[in-house]
């Protein structure tokens, strides 16, 4: 059986200079699987080569075996790869409720639906309820995105991508900018849909022991190739790792 | 719970009853006055308004700008008046040319999307631009058929000469645009294009085809804009190239933007500000050599605008009213 994802030889050139080196990396069907690397690794443009927001300039990305390397963004959403985004992509004009109401509708037939009052589709307005619920946004329902806080904005990020229903979600730093008090409850959410929902995580994090405490498998990027993959105890041991980027980091988490 | 309103079915709110005395007004309207003028302008204020609420779709809704709207316009009026003039005054023609107009538009609107939309929004208003002029000069050079820049007269069924029959068929066809226009920005398809407007990326991420929705959106807004086109030609029995000029999607827009992007009743309110102006500019034009330039002075009044409204009228008006009622929360 293939793997639900995997990436063969993925390049990515800006201006004549390789962010990405040949990344070639494989994703099991319900593992939850952490990027981790210093900034400018090329995580967040690993993410939007998988999603499709961007074209690899060599190298492919299967899906459940198939080649999606030349597939847009939405038919990929389509087909359950579903992202979040590390620097907060909501509808700043639109309600809350309706930011997710509009993720939930994709799953729908409604796609051509141009005489309806979407106030009067109370089931989607339901199901929007629910997701805000799950991430401790209901209260905020009818107030415009763009009014809520970095905090705030990064759990409509997350309720977004929960009511696509997805068969992998892609998680961009899903708890940057939130107050540490809330991660917890956030950590909490994406923990449930992994384990309750069986769904496949791919997470890119700076929180080490978050990601520690989460995931079955790491993967280390530095300077645009991968420098080890393996289950979390190995990469904590793995001197590469250390000497490169893993010690100092996170003693940096340690302390602070 | 924000989700569920509870219905206030029972009381008439506000903006219901000046919706509804406008309505009153504009029924009322020609009782009142039979000054041909009047009538006239409040003809072509209606059908600019449907005009403007076409372009708010894209603009406002849809969050693209295009800089060839009056290609449909002119299309609409320049083939009623064409198949008007070589058929003579009866209704079967009449009705055929608008249905073509129909067919046509959406086969252009359909054709600029093609060309424009695969690429960047900046595209679309270039490849706009390009059809809007090229059809305009098209309009001009074929002498023939269109009579260049002179334009020509056509005669129409009798039922449409009468003043009072175009006065309560363009303002039935303004309110009917308004209302569709609404329905359709209320669909869940509608509502995909404000997410568009919004965040087009995310749209896609979130699995929109926003290549398609885009496309939907100009093909209702060309519709719309050519049956405007195709009133114009019905009310002024004259057609010139005039029509399908860059000028007239230059009003379009600034209507649009008076009036309020993105409220659908901003075209209205914009197509009358926009007249009102017009008409009492040229007025004072006898009384003093300035009010020549009304265009210049047009100008000032529209940064003035734009200035104290950034939202436009109507989006500037429910602002405040929204402010007023959450110091007022008692009084809803
Ligand atoms: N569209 C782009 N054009 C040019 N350079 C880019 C582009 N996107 C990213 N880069 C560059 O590629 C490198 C990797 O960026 P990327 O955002 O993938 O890093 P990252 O690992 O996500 O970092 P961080 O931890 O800070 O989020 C950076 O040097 C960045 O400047
Ligand atoms: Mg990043």
């Amino acid at each position: 059986m293939p793997a639900l994802l995997e990436t063969k030889g993925i390049t990515m050139r800006f201006n004549g200079q390789a962010v990405l080196d040949g990344v070639s990396w494989q994703v099991e069907e319900g593992s939850f699987k952490s990027i981790i690397g210093p900034n400018g690794a090329g995580k967040t443009t690993f993410f939007n080569i998988i999603s499709g927001q961007l074209k690899p300039s060599g190298g492919q990305v299967l899906y459940r075996g198939r080649d999606i390397t030349g597939e847009p963004t939405h038919v990929r959403a389509k087909m359950g790869i579903g992202r979040s985004f590390q620097i907060t992509s909501v509808f700043p004009n639109l309600t809350v409720s309706e930011n997710v109401r509009l993720a939930v509708q994709t799953a729908t037939n409604l796609r051509l639906n141009f005489w309806q009052d979407y106030r009067k589709l109370g089931a989607l307005q339901d199901q929007a309820h629910q997701y805000l619920a799950m991430t401790r946004l209901h209260e905020k329902g009818s107030q415009l995105a763009k009014n809520l806080t970095l905090g705030e904005k990064r759990k409509l990020e997350l309720a977004m991508l929960l009511a696509l229903e997805p068969e992998v979600l892609l998680l961009d730093e899903p708890t940057a900018g939130m107050a540490l008090e809330e991660v917890p409850s956030m950590v909490e959410v994406i923990r449930n849909v992994h384990r309750q929902r069986k769904r496949t995580v791919l997470m890119v994090e700076h929180k080490i022991d978050l990601v520690l405490d989460l995931s079955d498998s790491i993967a280390v990027l530095f300077n645009g190739t991968l420098l080890a993959d393996g289950p979390p105890a190995e990469i904590v041991r793995n001197g590469k790792v250390q000497a490169a980027y893993l010690g100092g980091l996170y003693e940096q988490y340690a302390q602070g | 719970m924000p989700l569920k309103r509870p219905s206030r079915s029972s009381q008439i709110s506000p903006s219901t009853a000046i919706k509804t005395l406008l309505l009153g007004a504009a029924i009322a309207f020609p009782y009142l006055t039979d000054a041909r003028l009047y009538m006239v302008a409040a003809i072509d204020v209606f059908i600019m308004a449907a005009f403007a609420m076409s372009y708010d779709l894209l603009l406002g809704f849809t969050g693209i700008v295009s800089f060839g709207h009056a290609l449909f316009f002119g299309l609409g009026a320049y083939l009623v008046a064409i198949v008007m003039k070589s058929s003579g005054a009866s209704w079967l023609p009449f009705l055929a040319a608008v249905l073509l107009t129909v067919v046509l538009a959406v086969g252009l609107a359909g054709l600029i999307g093609v060309l424009s939309l695969r690429v960047r929004d900046v595209y679309f208003a270039m490849v706009t631009l390009a059809f809007g002029e090229l059809f305009a000069i098209g309009v001009e050079k074929w002498r023939t058929v269109t009579g260049g820049s002179d334009g020509f007269n056509f005669r129409l069924p009798e039922f449409l000469i009468d003043k009072n029959h175009v006065y309560f068929l363009s303002l039935f066809f303004m309110l009917a645009s308004l209302l569709i226009l609404r329905r359709f920005v209320n669909s869940p398809v509608g509502r995909v294009l404000l997410a568009i407007r919004e965040n087009e990326p995310r749209a896609q991420a979130l699995g929109y085809n926003t290549l398609h929705y885009k496309q939907i959106s100009i093909l209702v807004s060309g519709t719309v804009a050519s049956l405007a086109g195709v009133m114009w030609a019905v009310a002024h029995r004259f057609v010139s190239t005039e029509l399908p000029s860059l000028n007239r999607t230059i009003d379009a827009l600034l209507m649009t933007i008076i009036g309020g992007t993105g409220t659908l009743y901003g075209g209205i309110v914009g197509s009358l500000t926009m007249r009102v102006i017009h008409d009492v500019l040229s007025g004072f034009s006898s009384s003093h050599i300035i009010f020549n330039r009304w265009l210049l002075i047009f100008g000032l009044i529209y940064i003035l605008i734009v200035l104290f409204f950034p939202a436009g009228i109507i989006g500037s008006a429910a602002k405040m009213i929204g402010r007023w009622k959450e110091r007022h929360p008692q009084i809803s």
